[in-house]
């Protein structure tokens, strides 16, 4: 087999596969970035866990 | 030009609404983990989406597209590297896993687990330099981007830029990872429609089959075998293995991703999948680079000599015309006009040089007369490889379809840019400033000080783009700024993990060492060529390590080993 049909195959498969990883990303992420909104709010803590007050100040 | 109306309202609409979906993700951030790694919460699709948009800009289309237009299909060689090497990342979980259970924020984060404090902020360091001039070259060159396929005039681009660079900004720094997450999935569906099209327009209107005639034609019997041809061959297919592996484990936008994963089982499979799209990402912009050759080869006239021209009055003729022309032509994208006065010029004094050999006609004197004219065309090949990908898409894609384009590589670019910054902002700020203030700082403290970092970095690369001149082949520079630091990182961490004997000392000798070696290739007057000072880089690095490692071992050596095997095993919590 010579380098251009090493090159060939190459790009084409390179191209058959961006097309149809991006088509399985598209529609199963549209799930996932979904469930990312519908997630509960964390609340918001510090290091030790010890919940956020209003006039805490950071450094 | 015919960038119209429809195409400037889809840009700007798709702009809008990423800002949009990145704002709303603000609520969503509480914590510093939120914030860096979205809370360890990230599924494999979203998290193939970010990885890959954010390791996809304009710059990646630009670099790799020159790279193909000067190399040929020889430059291909890198997509297998990539595909090769991601994949096995994924499949053996190598540095990657081990680091996600221990779960670090940053890179060097594990360094002061498993060296010490100095080494960490050494690593920090040297990773926010390289990194920033890493990404300091990348509005100068999307400008070029811009500027070609709108018909914005040269003038305004730097607003242009910083337009983009503050739309990045903007969410990165209010909403942190999440907020990545969630616009790099829309980012990456326009980006892959952009991609598609490009492609498929090469395809459909230049043909695969003039491409490869212009490869063969253009660049002389080179541009097929990888490891034959000047600018590639074996030392650079070796450096680039070497590369793309600390790349895919240890590049902090890369490992952050991994981080951000559910679980390693998730971190694997995600890097599985990406392998795929790796390929397409070196692959098919490359490609695009070769089409340009094709397409404007294609449109030269050809290039003769005066009557009785000699060669070598015929190359004085023909570099003082370019010298006068040439920066003028290309900014009107003449092209095709160029392109064969070059090869000409390259040509004539390849020939001259060839001819100082001991038995040849021509005199050192001459032959290094040459010498200049030969680099000169050099580098103007090189400029013209940079925008002539940017010219045939302006002159290739219709109305409609060049607004789709524009927001793909918009949404592209600013997807770089957030990951980029949210990367190199984290190092710089829990690696360097936080440890060097000695004390602990509290989440709100951290999180205004990655955000205060983020506006920093945005600051030092629109002026760092404003004033740099890139030396060589893109690919070829932002490959070595990687490199200043990945060499010794991926040596230091993987024997962090895999040998126990390994040292602080060690580590900070891999530092210097390596880094020094790539300085081989940035400061011209080593004259280092960039596979030489990338396989060095590698050599000293490793060097360093074991001989500072066994000359000066840790006093606690083996008892960090343990901790750190704890950690592996169980997830050792790692908050600070």
């Amino acid at each position: 087999m010579s380098w251009l049909h090493l090159w060939t195959i190459v790009f084409f498969g390179a191209f058959g596969a961006f097309v149809v990883i991006s088509a399985l990303v598209a529609v199963r992420g549209y799930g996932e970035v979904r469930a990312l909104f519908q997630a509960p709010v964390p609340p918001p803590a510090d290091e030790g866990g010890r919940a956020r007050r209003p006039g805490d100040e950071g450094d | 030009m015919h960038f119209g109306a429809l195409d400037w309202a889809i840009t700007v609409l798709s702009l809008l609404v990423t800002v949009g979906l990145g704002l709303r993700t603000r609520r969503l951030v509480g914590r510093i983990e939120d914030y860096l790694v979205a809370n360890r919460g990230m599924g494999v699709y979203v998290g193939t989406a970010s990885l890959v948009s954010t390791e996809i800009g304009i710059i990646t289309y630009m670099y790799q597209a020159q790279f193909g237009f000067l190399a040929g299909f020889s430059a291909f060689v890198v997509g297998l590297i990539t595909i090769a090497v991601c994949f096995f990342v994924g499949k053996t979980g190598f540095v990657m896993t081990r680091l996600r259970e221990m779960e670090v924020m940053t890179v060097p984060e594990y360094l002061e687990r498993r060296y010490s404090r100095s080494v960490r902020v050494l690593a920090g360091s040297m990773m926010a330099l390289g990194g920033s001039l890493n990404l300091g070259i990348f509005p100068l060159i999307e400008a070029r981007f811009l500027t070609i396929t709108t018909g914005i005039p040269p003038r305004y681009v730097t607003w242009t830029m910083a337009v983009l660079l503050l739309t990045a900004l903007l969410y990165t720094a209010l909403g942190g990872m999440l907020s990545l997450m969630v616009t790099n999935y829309l980012q990456y569906v326009l980006l892959a429609a952009g991609t598609v099209v490009i492609t498929s327009a090469c395809l459909y209107r230049i043909g695969w089959t003039a491409m490869t005639r212009a490869v063969a034609t253009s660049l002389h019997g080179r541009g097929f075998d990888p490891f034959a041809d000047l600018g590639v061959g074996p030392a650079f297919i070796l450096w680039q293995v070497l590369l793309w592996t600390a790349l895919m484990t240890v590049w902090q936008s890369v490992a952050m991703r991994s981080f951000s994963a559910r679980d390693t089982a998730t971190g694997r499979k995600l890097f599985m999948l990406t392998s795929g799209l790796f390929l397409g990402r070196a692959v098919l912009p490359m490609a695009w680079g070769i089409a340009a050759l094709a397409f404007f080869t294609a449109r030269a006239s050809p290039v003769a000599p005066l009557p009785g021209e000699t060669p070598r009055a015929e190359m004085a003729r023909m570099d003082e015309s370019l010298a006068r022309g040439f920066t003028r032509q290309l900014e009107e994208g003449r092209v095709a006009s160029l392109l064969p006065q070059v090869e000409r010029l390259d040509v004539l004094a390849q020939g001259e040089l060839r001819a100082r050999r001991p038995a040849g006609p021509v005199s050192a004197e001459q032959a290094a007369a040459a010498e200049g004219p030969a680099r000169r065309a050099q580098s103007m090949r090189e400029e013209l490889g940079m925008v002539a990908m940017p010219w045939m898409v302006a002159a290739l894609i219709p109305t409609g379809w060049l607004g789709l384009v524009m927001a793909g590589m918009l949404a592209a670019s600013v997807s770089t840019y957030a990951g980029y910054f949210l990367g190199w902002s984290a190092v710089i700020s829990q690696d360097v400033v936080s440890p060097l203030l000695g004390r602990e700082l509290s989440t709100a403290g951290k999180l205004r000080l990655t955000r205060a970092t983020i506006v920093a970095l945005t600051a030092f690369i629109m002026v760092w783009s404003l004033v740099y001149h890139v030396p060589g082949p893109a690919f070829f520079y932002l490959q070595v700024t990687a490199n200043l630091f990945m060499a010794p990182t991926l040596v230091t961490i993987a024997a962090g993990l895999y040998w126990r004997r390994s040292s602080s000392t060690g580590a900070g000798l891999a530092y210097v060492l390596g880094a020094a070696a790539s300085l081989g290739y940035l400061v011209p007057a080593f004259g280092l060529d960039v596979a030489t000072a990338g396989n060095l880089s590698w050599g000293l690095a490793l060097l360093g390590l074991v001989a500072g490692s066994l000359v000066r071992p840790d006093r606690q050596g083996h008892e960090r080993s343990g901790i750190h095997s704890r950690a592996a095993r169980g997830g050792l919590g790692a908050r600070r």
